[in-house]
């Protein structure tokens, strides 16, 4: 193993839950398409990803001591194996660039509009590359921290605005055709929610009991989809139906807490928490990648790949797409198609290929014990013959004894 | 500016990893880590001289929405 270091079941379902709360950013991907609905978007995504989680708890619970390009190599053979490996090393790879080109897309609008975009990325990376360099546990050993701060951060800005909400802002409900709803919950389930298939790559270190790898899997999500629900029904209902104006809504709601003048002008919670949720997926994403390569390419250790790739990723991550309009277009209408073939399609394959496979071998253990059985009885009955066969020339050899020595006694 | 700031990080960053290079198991370990040091050094440099590189995901994203179009109706 690569890294051998283990992580626990509690901090593995706060990490899941750290991935899906830092899609905070992402909302403004179907909150322009279903507006005043979006609630409804998350609440639907929360029911459409349960497919998946049983998918990947049964490949955990199957191959608790390997990772998922273990597994493909298992499953399919190692040619095939390693095409669908490479093919995941995409995934992983472009993941982790559109993360960074996230953060430093927020911390230029939001923060920092004059610092050049490469120099932030940048220095985010640093950081990450130290942590990752550091290995899993150090990389989610704050987790739960982490996770509470957000749920709190964003519980405060609920209830400061309280004053401030009109529920009117989430009528009229059901308002757009329903082609909008089904493409707003595949956007919701493949991009933050089913990303958590990232998971499988460190199935080997996570100290987890086989059969409570659901439970933890679940909790991880309802608490990320929680959060994120929170976080939606907050922004319609605070900034109504100019919500898709807004670009980051999760961080302009802050600005309209106003209670007193100590208490106003917040929104660097906001970017406090989605930082630091960010910092924590990526973390956990270009860790994979990283590791992913080394089991590719079979390496001893995936230390020495953790700086090259991180400048890699930040000069890919700067040119990944020429415009924001064009990244949105083709992430609400092609990215979630190609999403879906890594997140459900890969693992539904692994699923049916371990369940024909365990069909099979009990198949053949049934023949085969009575292939054994059959043999065995054969080899008796041999032995049966060979103990015959000798007793008849140990009676032989009685016999021409009995000869010699009757006819010495003639002589 | 940015090739020379390129060649100082690329720098730093290549004679920190030239251990583990050393260290590496087999020589294929060791092809494969050159490799990817050289290779991203001179990625580097390409992007820093300007050249326009194309990016990956754009392009195979690119290539499904002329061939496919989109599922979902645009309005």
């Amino acid at each position: 193993m690569i890294d051998s270091e283990k992580i626990s079941s509690r901090v593995f379902a706060f990490s899941v839950a750290g991935v899906i709360q830092s899609s905070v950013l992402l909302t403004s991907l179907f909150i322009d398409m279903v507006r005043q609905d979006s609630w409804i978007i998350v609440l639907l995504g929360m029911f459409m990803v349960v497919p998946f989680i049983l998918m990947y708890s049964f490949i955990m619970k199957n191959y608790p001591d390997k990772n998922l390009f273990q597994v493909l190599e298992k499953v399919f053979g190692r040619v095939i194996g390693k095409i669908i490996s490479l093919f995941y090393l995409y995934f992983f790879f472009q993941l982790t660039s559109l993360n960074l080109n996230d953060v430093g897309s927020f911390i230029n609008s939001a923060l920092m509009p004059n610092t050049p975009l490469i120099i932030v990325m940048l220095i985010t990376m640093s950081v990450i590359i130290y942590a990752v360099k550091g290995g899993i546990s150090v990389i989610t050993k704050y987790a739960a921290a982490l996770v509470v701060i957000v749920v709190v951060v964003f519980l405060l800005a609920a209830l400061l605005t309280l004053n401030i909400i009109d529920l009117k802002n989430f009528l009229p409900v059901f308002e757009y055709s329903i082609i909008k709803y089904v493409q707003g919950t595949h956007i919701v389930t493949t991009i933050p929610f089913a990303e958590i298939v990232i998971f499988l790559m460190v199935t080997p270190n996570i100290k987890i009991k086989p059969e409570n790898i659901k439970k933890f899997f679940f909790t991880g999500i309802l608490i990320g989809a929680l959060t994120l629900l929170l976080v939606v029904t907050s922004s319609i209902a605070l900034l109504g139906e100019n919500l898709y104006l807004y670009t980051i809504p999760p961080f302009e709601m802050f600005t309209l807490i106003n209670i007193t003048s100590a208490l106003s002008r917040m929104e660097i919670l906001s970017a406090i928490a989605i930082l630091i949720l960010l910092f924590f997926k990526i973390s956990i994403l270009f860790y994979v990648t990283v590791v992913a390569i080394s089991y590719f390419f079979n390496l001893s250790s995936y230390k020495p790949l953790a700086r090259v790739l991180g400048i890699i990723v930040v000069i890919y991550a700067s040119f990944i797409y020429d415009s924001m309009i064009i990244h949105t277009f083709l992430a609400a209408n092609i990215t979630i198609f190609i999403w879906f073939v890594f997140e459900f399609v890969f693992p539904l394959a692994i699923v049916i290929g371990t369940k024909v496979k365990n069909k099979l071998q009990k198949a053949i253990a049934p023949n085969s014990d009575t292939e054994i059985n059959n043999e065995q009885q054969g080899t008796g009955i041999d032995n049966n013959s060979g103990k015959e066969a000798m007793a008849e020339s140990v009676d032989n050899n009685k016999g021409k004894s009995a000869q010699s020595s009757a006819t010495q006694q003639i002589i | 500016m940015y090739i020379l700031a390129v060649v100082v990080v690329y720098g730093i960053i290549f004679f920190a990893d030239l251990r583990p290079l050393i260290k590496a198991k087999n020589i294929k370990e060791t092809i494969f880590l050159s490799l990817i040091l050289f290779g991203g050094f001179i990625f580097s440099i390409i992007w820093a001289a300007g050249v326009k590189i194309p990016s990956l995901g754009e392009s195979i994203e690119k290539f499904f929405i002329d061939t496919f179009g989109t599922v979902y109706p645009q309005k």
